[in-house]
């Protein structure tokens, strides 16, 4: 099953089990005609919206807060940014403000992952700021199975939910289990090894993988830990690798500076810097807009030649 | 239609209470209600008027003035008044405070970003059509806030989706001359021309006269509840005198309330146009012209009031402030579905 798949199987089997889970959607993404759901479930639940995002994703949260469970597709990552309002604002602290009392179980969709052309406006990663609002989840899966897993958990979470979608990712195709009962997330160990632990986030995860590949047939043995939620961060899981391998590359595919990548180093320098032998490095945007050219946009991605120069440097 | 004979009392009370309570804040003043306020008197008359109408289970989502929707709710003053000292017997159990008076068993919602009660509302109104549940939803909100991008976007979603939504928009810069640009920051000639725009149906009314808004609060809300389709209300008063820019507000100006002025006006007062245009004053003078109930009545009823805003001080400033570990809790609904 391909990622894309995988997520919508997980939307598709949330809409059926519950009448009170809608999609609210907008250009690309699962929200756009092309996903099918307009014709499988109806133009009363598959909400077609006009072009903004602050009232159609305020919307949602005042939907959630008498009820519904809104999925809203924003399209891109980018203009999420015009609903940081009721996003941060309100469905991240309705909560909290009131003292408990509402549940806000709303769904943020939006995509990520550079490509060439897109240029900077349409290439924002804003998993690190999202994760700067307590009372949202982020979630972002970096496999098929935590694309499907992500979104029922994320459909069935009585909590805001931001789930942060790679596009680069689609055409990865795996193992999914569907079907089952949803069940507590954390974070993944997708290949064990002994020298090295690359944490890495959505996109890079097939990267990782595929430089432990290689790195493999050099003896060099390295375990891939996919966190899969952002935060709240698994940081268990995480200490856990490297305490069996001693060292650390966090990757990113977002800005270097107050990043994912860098809470995950500063979690290992804080809880775990005994279980240590060599210093943690980052692998992420080194804090440049994304170019639209295929040379610079190569230059500034967490790439597998990146992410491997990391894993041997910590071997050094 | 004006004010049916039963509902004088009553309305009476619930700007009476709401008053007393915004008065007694003005007295606390910003040591003892923890940061900036934003008080009510003058706008009573929309808040009572319009709450009046709703059903328990219409959402009312309020804005950083939210002390007397509140109320008009029936949230207890005890609970306000605990939540506005940020006591952990408030409503909002301490962590909301003077902006954020909230309760899920009475459906009211406060948020204190200038447009976000339209959002939530608009929200609401959109759970009720997929539902097809028959609440409506019901957003109060200030004339600047007009300014906000957001609001003609959800007038689009509310007028392209049809939704059962209305907007209280409580215009409480409206003295005279009528002057939205110069007084509201607007580029309109009348609040009610933007949501008109996008097919909502408007009304516009001096909030001053409780005689006046009563009927079209009955008439809209009806309508929004029948017709399942947006409607707007501008509700006009001026500034009350005790609100300066910047400054907590204060009775240094106008003093507490006397409602003897409401039958007894001196020959020479320096307030005569704050008491001409004061709601409370006006709907005093429609209960005694009602004959509803006497001035004594009315005296004595204000001084159990008063008496019952003071207890629920007294109770306030006794009770506790909540665990400080309580900065962690009710971050997250919990479970083990997701890390911690």
């Amino acid at each position: 099953m391909s990622f894309v798949e995988a997520r919508n199987r997980a939307i598709t089997e949330a809409m059926e089990q519950s009448e009170r889970t809608i999609l609210i959607g907008g250009f690309g993404g699962p929200g756009a005609p092309e996903g099918g759901f307009g014709r499988a479930f109806g133009e009363r639940r598959v909400r077609a919206v006009p072009i903004s995002e602050e009232g159609f994703a305020g919307a949602a949260v005042g939907a959630a807060l008498m009820g519904l469970r809104p999925i809203v597709a924003f399209g891109n990552a980018s203009f999420m940014f015009d609903a940081w309002e009721p996003v941060l604002n309100e469905a991240a602290l309705i909560r909290y403000m009131s003292g408990g009392q509402f549940t806000v179980p709303v769904v943020f969709h939006l995509s990520v992952g550079l490509r060439a052309g897109w240029a900077a406006q349409h290439s924002q990663t804003s998993q690190a700021m999202l994760c700067n609002a307590p009372g949202l989840i982020v979630v972002a899966p970096g496999t098929p199975a935590g694309a499907y897993e992500l979104m029922r958990a994320a459909t069935a979470s009585d909590d805001p939910v931001a789930y942060v979608d790679a596009q680069t990712l689609h055409p990865e195709r795996g193992e999914v289990p569907v079907g089952q009962e949803v069940r507590p997330v954390r974070a993944r160990v997708l290949r064990a090894g002994a020298d090295v632990t690359v944490v890495a986030v959505a996109g890079t995860v097939p990267r990782a993988l595929r430089v432990a590949e290689r790195l493999a047939g050099e003896g060099i043995s390295v375990e891939v830990v996919d966190p899969q939620v952002l935060s709240p961060l698994d940081r268990t899981t995480i200490l856990e690798s490297v305490a069996r391998t001693g060292r650390l590359v966090a990757v990113d595919e977002g800005q270097l500076t107050c990043g994912v990548a860098g809470e995950i180093v500063s979690t290992v320098a804080e809880q775990g810097f005994d279980l240590l032998r060599a210093a943690p490095r980052r692998v992420a945007i080194p804090d440049v807009p994304i170019p639209p050219g295929p040379t610079q946009i190569e230059l500034v991605t967490p790439t597998e030649r990146r992410i491997e120069a990391a894993v041997r440097a910590v071997l050094d | 239609m004006s004010i049916p004979r039963d509902q004088l009392l009553p309305l009476f009370t619930s700007m009476l209470l709401m008053r007393r309570v915004e008065e007694r804040v003005c007295e606390l003043g910003p040591k003892e209600v923890f940061g900036n306020y934003h008080v009510y008197i003058g706008q009573e008359a929309t808040g009572a008027c319009v709450i009046a109408q709703l059903q328990p289970e219409d959402p009312v989502f309020s804005t950083h003035r939210c002390h007397a929707h509140a109320l008009a709710r029936g949230i207890s003053v005890e609970e306000v008044m605990a939540e506005l000292l940020l006591r952990g017997t408030g409503a909002s159990k301490g962590k909301g405070g003077t902006q954020h008076i909230m309760s899920r068993e009475r459906l009211t919602f406060a948020t204190s970003i200038v447009g976000g009660s339209t959002l939530l509302a608009t929200g609401a109104a959109l759970a009720a059509q997929v539902m097809d549940a028959p609440w409506i939803g019901v957003a109060f909100l200030g004339d600047r806030s007009l300014a906000e991008g957001v609001v003609p976007e959800v007038f689009n979603l509310a007028g392209l989706w049809e939704l059962p939504v209305l907007y209280v928009c409580e215009n409480n810069a409206a003295g005279a001359p009528y002057d939205p640009r110069r007084r509201s920051n607007l580029s309109l000639a009348e609040l009610t021309d933007l949501p008109r725009t996008y097919g909502i149906a408007v009304a516009a009314v001096d909030a001053t006269d409780p005689a006046e808004v009563y009927p079209v609060a009955v008439d809209l809300v009806e309508r929004v509840r029948r017709d399942r389709r947006p409607a707007f209300l501008e509700a006009r008063t001026p500034p009350w005198p005790g609100r300066s820019g910047g400054e907590n507000p204060s009775l240094a100006v106008t003093g507490a309330t006397d409602l003897r002025l409401a039958w007894d006006p001196p020959a020479e007062d320096p307030m005569a146009a704050w008491h001409r245009a004061d709601p409370l004053l006006r709907m005093v003078r429609l209960v005694l012209e009602s004959g509803v109930a006497t001035h004594e009545e009315l005296l004595r009823r204000d001084r159990e009031v008063q008496d019952r805003v003071e207890r629920a001080t007294d109770a306030a400033r006794r009770a506790s402030f909540p665990p400080a570990e309580d900065a962690f809790a009710h971050i997250f609904a919990g479970g083990e579905l997701w890390p911690r």
